[in-house]
């Protein structure tokens, strides 16, 4: 009985005024399922979005937090970002106990405020405000409020009510008002479900309750879908009216912000013909402009209002010879234009751990990065303006293999970007192992990357390195514990590196044996990232075709005391063939491996194990060459 | 009074041109331009060829003193990948509603275009100044023009209304340095401590002293006199690039700097005499004196209202009676300040204080109840190492308390987890200061710090499958450093990954059991084999460092520092099944020359029940290596490694 009376004046208390000073919290009334296991409990958060026009948001968030262990997680705490568009215009925390009794309170003016700063980004207009006063005794409930108004729509206040994976809620309400008629508000999809229109309030609501602590924390796991992000269609940002509608509209949009902003001035035209010559081939054309970028310009990131989606002209790279990726992309855009060669830019979400699918039908701008892309006759380059040292048309994980959304007036659309799978990532490696010194084996490797394989071991980054200094590398990266290790072959066109050394980690002697770990250096992170939880799930992000092969010659005096000959299995993830061929004391190890990207959890645990065994058996496999002791 | 005094902030001036200096601000040379690496290290793609700073202070009749400080760099880059330095980013202090202000940034660019030198300048749209936080403004710069092979520079002014406190200077940068200059020039009644760390030697150190007339405002008065300045300048040449290391107990340890200190404001022109610890006999008694510090652990009484450990106690139960007590009433909060600002009743009533306001507060407890207890202020790792001699308070940014029990001593820290006697890892950084009346002194903070691992790995072969039942048990430093990583983070998620063998599939782990200072894990492994008649068996697992060696450079040039010992040992049973024979390494045993490091590997055979057992430990009984004693270590470790690595075979007689 204590329970329910508790509950429902938890509902009354909360619903009505929750900030009511004198309110009384019940730990005993909150169902077991939400506290077990939980460090904090959501008692009620409400979050209410107004649209009175495209210029007129306002937002107010009311949340009562009870704080049950404050150990590891900052809890109770206000966070919240603003910039030069919005303004919080009061924010309030009342700390009290269970009982009511406050402890403290804090206004704005209490509260700490910080630039963004991400390391990367000189110059943004993002701010947080943020506060967290209090770790003290638990249990002990925080009531937080404030109210932000923007002045712009293209970026709602998005609802995302999980913010601990240690959280359990027990109430939410997410809300939304638009006032501005004849302007459609949507929302992207969520594991947290989506609004919904009551004509009685004419407010789309969204009610979340007796989230436990695991379904919050299974929420979490994918964070896109732990949040509801309102799209307005048509929006104003700094000035700038917009649509969303379509994708078409909005690569209207992003071609009217940015119109005219490719043109240079007779000087610097001048500069970059010269640059081109006599070059008549397009691919040759792009090639050597993206070159002449490369060794030119510079990645400097300043996203200041509009300038967020708004590149830097063209003249102004080419006077400063820096900007972020739009400046630098518009500019790429701006040579080729010099050359008569149509580029368009390609917003797209950058980065190895891109989650989020754009949807065709359902246009959201959920990019972080823009790049260019070419269509030639045959094929379409794309090109990453802001980094040094690809190669003409390499996105490589950055960028590839993912949807992003080509900007050309009514034909924008989104496109796949370059495609990498384990056809065209290569990692090939050969170790040539000479016994005839048998207390140090002389060895040579050699190494061809292809693909996104050029990756691998990051050797696509020492690119500029120093011979000495790529030679550490390679000792302390690539071939570990080699001595004498001697640089023989480095380049970058073929993504061919090879060298000589004496002895390394990978063989072990043991009594009279060399134990030689056929595993070298071949396989990617990533796929061994694919079995570290073989018990839940198999999912390898990126395709590969890996050949290891080894030749070892071996002196009078030394035999083969164990190796394999045969060894294959195939399966729809991943595909292996390993044999060995024995001729005139010389042995040939090929080892192939296919490794397919792809999700593989139809499987069972079962199977995922058995794959798993398998796996490991082929890359872990041992050679051991037995010689006799010299007197 | 104090408050009127104009606290005349720092002056670190540098200027003045040394004969062998070759490159100049705001004049470079076609020479420089054409340079194709740098004259002292050739794999550096970018070198320093001059940075200064002049601080300078001066009275102004009716503003009080007024403190500038210009800084000057020119960087020469060599190739591509240093053009991101370019992209200059630094942070000045500068509270909301003071008047400390930034002047005239100004920069130019210097290119070789067609055998002549193109200079591009800075100018507004290159630069972004905005305020951080309340305290703090940041200013990013776009230099413009960076090329492959130019030379850029850039100055600026800040100018302080007040003196607080001489920002670090420093010497040496990732890149090499080949001139760097400091010169500050101060009024005589501000006396300053200068300490150089690091191993770079100045080229010059001067001091002059020259007087001059200068007009100071007091009691409303205008007034003139003749004022006394030291001036002294530094100036280095050709300083390497630092390169932090791994296993360091603090990354820039090493790196040379100049850290000025205002040590004493000399009673003149209205000032007044206002002394600052110069050595650490001032601030033993400075931290003692202190209301917010020593003072605090007199203040004992209140923790008799709150709780009383049982009479039947020993002292040294007692001691742990009433850490379990704090440790369990009060959590350390946000606060950074390094004194404690709440009373022992007042920390209870909120239930939570900074880690001064807990540990101080604790020693008086432990006091009141007659144990008689010690503040040790410490700077934790990465927070840099005090000096031996020169005190700088500010790099103490941590308290414990140091007990007095039964003729020994135990440290504590309850606003850590750790058990009564131990110190957080972070506390483990050299020695901590100890401040007392009688007994002040250095103290190591890492005697006797241990971990411990031991694994028994029970092996049997089932047919082609290998089955170990794995028992892991950590002890003390090992074992902390896990309970941290259970407390903080997905506890699945770090067994997961604990587990993770790389030829092993993990069919289970779970934590067996879990005490103060140890914790035991069950994990089963399996493997299936190819191969029945010739078995190659991973003995060991969960090795030291990961399995990886931890020192792969070639060369050492700092101190190699572990917080604390660690102990391995690896125990594995295995029966060999009959028809088969083993092969196992060699026996071994290294022992180095102090004892310090230590390795065994021993193989038992018992033909009675075909039972074979390896047993192996690996030692390393010491936290400091100097740079000589990388190479011995290193083999150490790669031979332990390799040791453990190699697999049992079990083939067909």
């Amino acid at each position: 009985m204590n329970r329910l009376i508790g509950a429902i004046a938890l509902s009354i208390l909360g619903f009505i005024n929750p900030f009511d000073l004198n309110s009384q919290y019940d730990i005993s009334a909150i169902p077991d399922t939400i506290l077990r296991d939980a460090t904090s409990v959501v008692l009620e958060n409400f979050e209410t979005l107004e649209v009175y026009s495209k210029t007129n948001i306002i937002y107010r968030k009311e949340k009562i937090i009870l704080v049950l262990d404050n150990t590891t997680d900052q809890l109770g705490d206000l966070n919240t970002y603003f910039n030069k568009f919005s303004k919080i215009e009061d924010a309030q925390m009342v700390i009290s106990t269970t009982e009511g009794k406050v402890i403290k309170k804090f206004k704005k003016n209490d509260m700490a405020f910080q630039a963004v700063f991400d390391g990367m980004t000189i110059a943004n207009d993002y701010k947080i405000l943020f506060w967290r006063p209090y770790k003290g005794r638990t249990p002990y409930v925080v009531k937080i409020s404030w109210t932000e108004s923007a002045k712009e729509s293209f970026a709602l206040k998005s609802y995302n009510p999980i913010t601990s994976e240690n959280m359990s809620i027990l109430k939410s309400e997410y809300k939304v008002i638009n006032y501005d008629e004849g302007n459609t508000v949507r929302f992207t999809a969520s594991d947290l479900g989506t609004p919904t229109y009551d004509a009685v309030s004419k407010a789309y609501i969204l009610k979340n309750s007796n989230l436990t602590r695991i379904k919050c924390k299974k929420i979490s796991e994918n964070f896109e879908r732990s949040i509801v992000r309102p799209i307005l269609e048509n929006f104003n940002m700094d000035g700038f009216e917009g649509s969303i509608a379509t994708w078409q509209d909005f690569g209207l949009w992003m071609e009217y912000i940015n119109k005219n902003r490719d043109l240079l001035d007779p000087k610097s035209t001048l500069e970059i013909k010269k640059q081109i010559g006599d070059l008549k081939d397009k691919k040759e054309v792009v090639s050597n402009l993206y070159q002449y970028l490369q060794k030119n310009m510079r990645y400097v990131s300043i996203q200041l209002g509009i300038g967020g989606f708004q590149t830097m002209t063209a003249q102004e790279v080419h006077n400063n010879k820096y900007g972020d990726c739009k400046a630098l992309s518009n500019y790429m855009k701006a040579m080729l234009k010099v050359a008569d060669i149509n580029s368009y830019y390609i917003l797209v979400q950058a980065g190895e751990s891109h989650i989020y699918n754009h949807n065709p039908d359902f246009p959201f701008n959920n990019f972080n990065h823009l790049i260019l892309g070419v269509p030639l006759q045959q094929d379409t380059i794309f090109l990453e303006c802001t980094v040094q040292n690809n190669a003409t048309g390499y996105l490589g994980s950055f960028t590839g293999n993912r949807k992003a959304f080509w900007i050309d007036g009514n034909n924008s659309k989104l496109v796949k970007t370059k495609i990498y799978n384990h056809t065209n990532n290569n990692i090939f490696v050969k170790t040539k192992i000479n016994f005839s010194n048998h207390v140090n084996p002389a060895c040579t490797t050699d190494i061809t990357l292809q693909g996104m394989g050029i990756e691998h071991l990051r050797l696509n980054q020492t690119q500029s390195h120093p011979d000495d200094v790529f030679r550490k590398y390679i000792q302390e990266n690539v071939i570990k514990g080699a001595k004498d290790l001697k640089v023989e072959t480095r380049n970058y066109d073929a993504y061919n590196f090879s060298m000589s050394y004496e002895n390394s980690d990978y063989i072990l002697k043991q009594n009279n044996n060399n134990i030689i770990n056929l595993s070298s250096i071949s396989i990617p992170e990533s796929i061994f990232k694919g079995f570290s939880d073989i018990k839940k799930k198999l999912v390898f992000d990126t395709g590969y075709t890996i050949e290891d092969m080894y030749e070892i010659e071996l002196p009078p005096n030394c035999t083969i005391e164990k190796i394999d000959t045969v060894q294959t299995f195939t399966s729809d993830a991943i595909q292996t063939d390993f044999h060995t061929e024995i001729k005139d004391k010389t042995i040939t190890v090929h080892k192939k491996m296919v490794v397919i990207a792809g999700d593989f959890n139809r499987k069972t645990r079962v199977e995922r194990e058995e794959l798993a065994h398998q796996f490991h058996n082929f890359i872990f496999q041992k050679c051991i060459i037995a010689c006799e002791l010299k007197p | 009074m104090i408050k009127n005094i104009f606290l005349l902030l720092l002056a670190s001036s540098l200027y003045g041109v040394s004969l062998a200096q070759k490159y100049k601000f705001g004049d470079v040379t076609p020479e420089l331009l054409q340079l194709q690496t740098c004259p002292i290290d050739s794999n550096a793609n970018a070198m320093i060829t001059f940075e200064s700073g002049i601080l300078h202070s001066d009275f102004h009749d009716t503003r009080g003193m007024k403190t500038t400080f210009t800084h000057r760099t020119q960087i020469k880059l060599f190739d591509n990948r240093a053009k991101v330095r370019g992209t200059v980013v630094f942070f000045y202090i500068s509270p909301e509603r003071n008047s400390i202000r930034l002047n005239s940034i100004k920069g130019h660019t210097y290119n070789l275009e067609n055998g002549k030198i193109k200079k591009t300048e800075l100018s507004d749209e290159n630069v972004f100044e905005e305020r951080f936080n309340r305290y703090l403004k940041k200013v990013s710069i776009a230099i413009p023009n960076v090329v492959d092979g130019c030379v850029f520079e850039y100055e600026y002014t800040l100018s302080y209304p007040y003196l607080t406190f001489i920002p670090d200077w420093n010497i040496q940068y990732d890149i090499p340095v080949l001139y760097n200059e400091m010169e500050t020039e101060l009024p005589e009644n501000f006396v300053f401590q200068v300490n150089m760390l690091g191993s770079i030697s100045p080229v010059l150190d001067e001091q002059e002293f020259h007087e001059r007339m200068v007009s100071y405002y007091q009691q409303k008065k205008i007034c003139t006199a003749s004022i006394g300045y030291n001036k002294r300048k530094f100036k280095f040449e050709n300083i390497p690039a630092f390169k932090p290391e791994p296993y360091t107990a603090n990354t820039n340890d090493g790196k040379a700097i100049i850290k000025v200190h205002l040590i004493n404001i000399i009673n003149k022109f209205g000032y007044h005499n206002i002394n600052f610890a110069s050595n650490y006999k001032e601030l033993n008694q400075e931290l003692l004196d202190d209301e917010d510090f020593g003072r605090v652990c007199e203040k004992g009484s209140y923790i008799k209202k709150i709780f009383e450990p049982d009479h039947k106690l020993s002292i040294v139960e007692k001691a742990k009676a009433i850490h379990s007590f704090f440790e369990s009433q009060v959590k350390i909060d946000e606060n950074l300040k390094r004194h404690s600002v709440k009373s022992g009743n007042k920390l209870f009533k909120d239930g939570s204080g900074s880690t001064f306001d807990i540990n101080l507060n604790y020693i008086a407890a432990l006091n009141e109840y007659g144990i008689k207890t010690v503040p040790v202020i410490l700077s934790t790792r990465g927070n840099g190492t005090p000096h031996p001699t020169y005190p700088d308070k500010n790099i103490f940014n941590y308290v414990v308390a140091l007990s007095y029990i039964d003729d020994q001593e135990y440290f504590s820290d309850p606003s850590s987890s750790l058990p009564f006697g131990y110190l957080p890892e972070k506390c483990l950084n050299h020695n901590g200061w100890v401040v007392s009346k009688s007994n002040a002194r250095w103290m190591s903070l890492k005697q006797n710090r241990v971990g411990k691992q031991i694994v028994l790995n029970n092996v049997e072969i089932n047919d082609n499958v290998l089955n170990y039942i794995s028992t892991v048990k950590k002890e003390e430093y090992l074992a902390f450093s896990d309970m941290e990583e259970l407390r903080t983070n997905d506890k699945d998620d770090f067994l997961n990954e604990m587990s993770s063998e790389n030829e092993l599939i993990t069919d289970s782990i779970a934590v067996a059991e879990e005490n103060t200072t140890n914790i035991k894990y069950q994990i089963s492994y399996s493997k299936v084999v190819e191969d029945k008649d010739y078995l190659l068996i991973q003995p060991f697992t969960l090795l030291p460092f990961d399995g990886e060696q931890p020192f792969v450079a070639e060369k050492r040039s700092s101190m190699i520092d572990f917080p604390y010992k660690r102990e391995y040992k690896y125990i594995f049973n295995v029966k060999v099944p009959e028809g088969m024979k083993y092969q196992a390494p060699e026996n071994m045993h290294i022992v180095t020359e102090h004892q310090d490091l230590i390795f065994k590997y021993q193989t038992s055979f018992n033909s009675n029940n075909s039972a074979l057992t390896v047993v192996s430990e690996f030692k390393i009984l010491k936290n400091e290596f100097l740079p000589d004693e990388y190479g011995v270590l290193k083999d150490f470790i790669q031979k332990a490694l390799n040791e453990l690595s190699k697999p049992i075979i079990i083939k067909k007689i």
